[in-house]
C-alpha cells in the first residue's frame, strides 16, 4: 500500500501535501468514492449458487451477491419459476429470503412443493409499486435477507389506476442498499432503470409439455430457454434450457 | 455494607412542563394551580425567582412582578409521567428501585462499581440517566435511605457520604432537615438542641422514655445509623406519556408532529429497562368530549421512533378520529428484546432486534396484515394459506464432516477465466431431470370469472378479461370435492395452453357451473 504515498509525492508544488490532502482523502473514503484495489476486489460480487447447474454456469457460479438481477417477465416467460427456484435454494441453505409480491400472485403451496422452507421466507404483499420499493429498501437496509425478490409483474387483469413509473433514483438507492447488505435483489417484471441491474435473464423460448391424449392427458411441465444478455458482470452472453415440472393439483402436503 | 443511591427531581410540575416543551427551558416559568382569582403559583423557575416570583403568590401578583412570566397549568397526567420517568431513570442504573416520594427515587447501589466506578460514578450515572429523559436532578450515594435522601435534597449536583462519615455529614444539619415533626422540634428546641450533631451527643438510654419512637429513630439517624430496608418495586407493565394541547388539531400531519417528541420520551423510558415496545395504544382526546382509542400492533418489538410513528400514522389513517384532537395519551406495552448467543459453527444470525425493527418498518409501509411467514393449513385447496409471524429458526451449522466437496464448492473451484465449457448452451438430459424445478403458478386473487366454450374434449376457447384465446392443449379434468361438512367445494380443474403459448389453470364450479381462471404457469 505504498502507492498512495508515491502519488502524493508527485504533488511537488504543494507544501505539506499529505497533511493537506489527508482530510480530502478521508472524506473521499468516507463517501466510498475512493477505494483501494484490495477493497475493490473485496467488493467484487461473489456468486451464490441457484441450485440449477446450467444457470449457475451461465452466471459464472451463481447469483451475484450485492447486485440486482432482472428476470424478464413477459407473458409466458416463466420468470417466476426461476425466482421460485432461487428462493428455494436460498431457504434450504439456511438463509432468510424475502419476497415482495406486488402482484399478489405467490403460491405458498407451490413454493413448499418446490422445496422452499417457508419458515425462512418473509412474504410481503404491498398494494402499490411505491410501497413495494419502500419495503425492499427497508428489507435491504436490515441486511437480514441475503435474497430479496421484488415481483413487480403485471397480471392479465390490469391494475386499475395507472401508477407512476419507479424513478431511477429509487432504483439507484436499491442498488446501493443491495451492495451494502451484500444481498442479491431479483426483480421479476417491471422496468429497471438503465445501468442499475447487473444482469438480465430473459426467456427467449418456452414450451408447455403435455403427455397422453383425451381426458387422461397430463400437463407435465414447462421447457424454457433462458438467455443472459449484455451484463455488467463481465460474463459472455449465452443460453440454457431449463425444465420445470408442473405443480400438483391438490395443494400438496401442508 | 450496603450503599443506597438517591435521585431527586425537584419541582416536579415545572420539570414536567419543560420536559413536554423543551423550548421553554431558560424562560421565566411558573406553574400554577387553582382557577380564577384563587389561582396560585406552585413552582417557579430560577429565572422567575430572580424576578421576585415565589411559590404561593397569586398569579395576578406574580404577573405584576414579572410581566414576561409564562404561567402554565400542568395536567396531572403529565406530572405523573414525569414522576414515572424519574423512577425509570433510576431503574436504568440499578434494577432495585424504590419510590420514596414523587420525584425521589432510591436504588440499591451495592455492586455497581464494575459498571459505573465508585459511588461518585454511580451518582453521575444517575444524573446522566435523568438528563437523557429531560430531567434536571441531583443524586447522592450513602449507606441508608434517609441519609441518601437528605444528601440528594440538599445538593445541587452530586453528593456522596463516605462510609463512616455519616455522623460528620449530618452534624451541621438542622433537625428539620432530618425530617423531625414540628412537635418534636419544639421539644428539642426547648432543650437547646437545634442540630443533628447536638442530638447525637445525647445518651441513647433515655431518648425512648422522653421522646418516644420518633425520637429514637431521629437520634439513631443523627448518629449515622439508618437501617431501614429498601423495598424495591416491580418493573412497570406499561408506560404512558401525555400530550396536552392548547389548541385543536384536525390534520394528521400536525398530530404526528406533536406525537414524535412524546414517542421519543416514551422510547427513552422503555429503553431504561432494556425493553422494547411490543404494542402501542393511542388515546385521542376529542373536541368537545370523547376519546378515540386506536390500538397499534407491532409485528415485532422495536425501539425505533420513526417506525412507531409510521405505525401510528397508518393506525390513524385507517380509523380517523372524526373530530379535532385536543390531547393524546400514548401507552406502550413493553417486551423484552430478544438476544441470541453467538454460535460456534453456524453462520452469524441477524440481531433479533434489528430484524424486528425492519419487520416493524415494513409492516408500517404495507400494513400489519400483509406481512409475515406463509403457513399452510391442512387443506387440499391450493389457494388456502395464512400469514404467521416471521420468526426464522437459526441457520444450520456449517461444520461439515464429509470429505466430499459440495456442489457449490465444485462450481467455485472451476476456473471461469479459461472458459471451461461453463457457458455451453445445453445441459444433458440427466442433468436436467436431476435439477428440474417446479413451475410456479401465479395465482389470480381473486380468480378471474371466465367464459368458456366447452366441447366433448374439454374447453375450446377462453375469455376472462385480458386472457383470451383458443385452447391448443388441455389436460384434465381433475376433480376436487372437499369440505362437505363446512364449506363444500366441488370443482373440476383443467390446465389449458392457449394459442399465445401461455398455460392457465381453469376451474369449473360444479355447484354453480361458473368458470374461473385461478392462475397462470410462469
Amino acid at each position: 500500500m505504498a502507492q498512495p504515498s508515491r502519488a502524493l509525492g508527485a504533488w511537488r508544488g504543494l507544501p505539506n501535501q499529505e497533511g493537506e490532502l489527508a482530510p480530502l482523502l478521508k472524506d473521499l473514503r468516507r463517501i466510498q468514492a475512493l477505494i483501494t484495489p484490495a477493497e475493490l476486489e473485496h467488493r467484487a460480487p461473489s456468486p451464490v449458487p441457484t441450485g440449477l447447474d446450467a444457470l449457475d454456469r451461465l452466471l459464472g457460479g451463481g447469483l451475484p451477491e450485492g447486485r440486482i438481477v432482472r428476470l424478464g417477465a413477459a407473458k409466458g416467460t416463466f420468470a417466476s419459476a426461476l425466482g421460485l427456484r432461487m428462493l428455494s435454494e436460498c431457504t434450504v441453505s439456511g438463509k432468510n429470503a424475502a419476497l415482495i409480491d406486488r402482484a399478489d400472485a405467490f403460491d405458498p403451496r407451490g413454493a413448499a412443493e418446490a422445496g422452499a422452507e417457508l419458515e425462512r421466507l418473509l412474504w410481503c404483499r404491498p398494494a402499490t409499486d411505491r410501497a413495494a420499493i419502500r419495503a425492499a429498501d427497508a428489507l435491504l437496509a436490515s441486511a437480514a435477507f441475503p435474497l430479496v425478490i421484488l415481483d413487480l409483474g403485471r397480471e392479465e387483469r390490469g391494475r386499475g389506476r395507472r401508477e407512476e413509473p419507479i424513478s431511477s433514483g429509487a432504483w439507484q438507492r436499491l442498488a446501493r442498499g443491495a451492495e451494502a447488505a451484500r444481498a442479491c435483489l431479483i426483480v421479476v417484471g417491471g422496468e429497471v432503470a438503465a445501468g442499475v441491474s447487473a444482469a438480465t435473464l430473459s426467456a427467449v423460448q418456452s414450451r408447455a409439455r403435455f403427455r397422453g391424449q383425451g381426458p387422461g392427458r397430463i400437463f407435465e411441465g414447462l421447457e424454457l430457454t433462458v438467455s443472459l444478455e449484455r451484463n455488467r458482470l463481465g460474463l459472455p452472453p449465452g443460453e440454457i434450457r431449463l425444465s420445470f415440472q408442473a405443480p400438483s393439483h391438490f395443494g400438496g402436503d401442508p | 455494607m450496603r450503599r443506597i443511591g438517591c435521585l431527586f427531581v425537584p419541582d416536579l410540575p415545572l420539570q414536567a412542563l419543560v420536559r413536554g416543551e423543551p423550548e421553554l427551558m431558560g424562560a421565566p416559568l411558573a406553574v400554577a394551580s387553582g382557577e380564577g382569582a384563587r389561582a396560585r403559583i406552585d413552582c417557579v423557575s430560577v429565572q422567575a425567582r430572580t424576578q421576585g416570583v415565589r411559590p404561593g403568590l397569586p398569579v395576578s401578583d406574580a404577573l405584576v412582578l414579572a410581566p414576561k412570566l409564562i404561567v402554565r397549568w400542568v395536567p396531572a397526567a403529565l406530572i405523573e409521567a414525569t414522576r414515572a420517568a424519574a423512577l425509570d431513570a433510576a431503574a436504568s442504573v440499578s434494577p432495585r428501585v424504590e419510590e420514596l416520594a414523587p420525584g425521589v427515587a432510591l436504588l440499591d447501589a451495592k455492586g455497581l462499581q464494575q459498571l459505573h466506578g465508585d459511588d461518585r460514578g454511580v451518582a453521575a450515572a444517575l444524573i446522566a440517566a435523568a438528563s437523557r429523559l429531560g430531567l434536571d436532578a441531583s443524586a447522592s450515594v450513602a449507606s441508608g435511605k434517609a441519609l441518601a435522601r437528605i444528601a440528594a435534597m440538599g445538593s445541587d449536583g452530586i453528593e456522596v457520604i463516605p462510609k463512616g462519615g455519616e455522623r460528620a455529614f449530618l452534624a451541621p444539619l438542622s433537625l428539620a432537615q432530618l425530617g423531625a415533626s414540628p412537635k418534636l422540634l419544639e421539644t428539642l428546641s426547648r432543650w437547646g438542641i437545634a442540630t443533628a450533631g447536638a442530638l447525637a451527643t445525647l445518651p441513647a438510654d433515655g431518648i425512648g422514655s422522653r421522646l418516644g419512637a420518633e425520637g429514637v429513630a431521629l437520634h439513631r439517624l443523627a448518629c449515622g445509623s439508618d437501617p431501614a430496608p429498601l423495598i424495591p418495586r416491580s418493573p412497570p407493565e406499561r408506560f404512558e406519556e401525555v400530550v396536552e394541547l392548547d389548541y385543536e388539531l384536525a390534520a394528521i400531519e400536525g398530530l404526528l408532529f406533536v406525537l414524535r417528541p412524546a414517542l421519543e420520551r416514551l422510547v427513552e423510558r422503555v429503553s431504561c429497562y432494556a425493553l422494547s415496545c411490543r404494542a402501542l395504544e393511542l388515546r385521542l382526546l376529542l373536541e368537545p368530549v370523547g376519546e378515540a382509542i386506536l390500538p397499534v400492533e407491532l409485528a415485532a418489538p422495536t425501539r425505533e421512533v420513526s417506525t412507531l410513528l409510521s405505525l401510528c400514522r397508518s393506525a390513524i389513517e385507517r380509523r380517523p378520529p372524526g373530530a379535532a384532537v385536543r390531547g393524546v395519551r400514548i401507552i406502550a406495552i413493553p417486551a423484552a428484546a430478544r438476544h441470541e448467543q453467538l454460535r460456534l459453527f453456524g453462520r452469524p444470525t441477524v440481531a433479533p432486534e434489528k430484524l424486528a425493527t425492519a419487520l416493524a418498518r415494513v409492516a408500517a409501509i404495507v400494513g400489519d396484515d400483509r406481512l409475515g411467514r406463509p403457513s399452510l393449513p391442512d387443506s387440499h385447496l391450493r389457494e388456502s394459506f395464512t400469514l404467521s409471524r416471521f420468526d426464522p429458526p437459526p441457520p444450520p451449522d456449517e461444520l461439515s464432516f464429509s470429505a466430499e466437496p459440495t456442489r457449490a464448492t465444485c462450481i467455485s473451484n472451476r476456473d471461469v477465466t479459461k472458459g471451461e465449457s461453463l457457458f455451453s448452451a445445453d445441459v444433458t438430459e440427466g442433468d436436467r431431470s436431476a435439477r428440474a424445478g417446479v413451475a410456479s403458478l401465479r395465482l389470480f386473487r381473486p380468480p378471474l370469472p371466465a367464459q368458456v366454450q366447452h366441447g366433448p374434449a374439454g374447453p375450446q376457447s377462453l375469455r376472462a378479461g385480458a386472457v383470451t384465446g383458443w385452447v391448443v392443449s388441455c389436460a384434465g379434468p381433475w376433480r376436487l370435492d372437499v369440505g362437505w361438512h363446512e364449506e363444500p367445494v366441488c370443482r373440476d380443474a383443467f390446465d389449458v395452453e392457449l394459442s399465445d403459448g401461455a398455460v392457465y389453470r381453469l376451474l369449473r364450479d360444479l355447484r354453480t357451473g361458473q368458470w374461473s381462471v385461478v392462475g397462470r404457469y410462469d
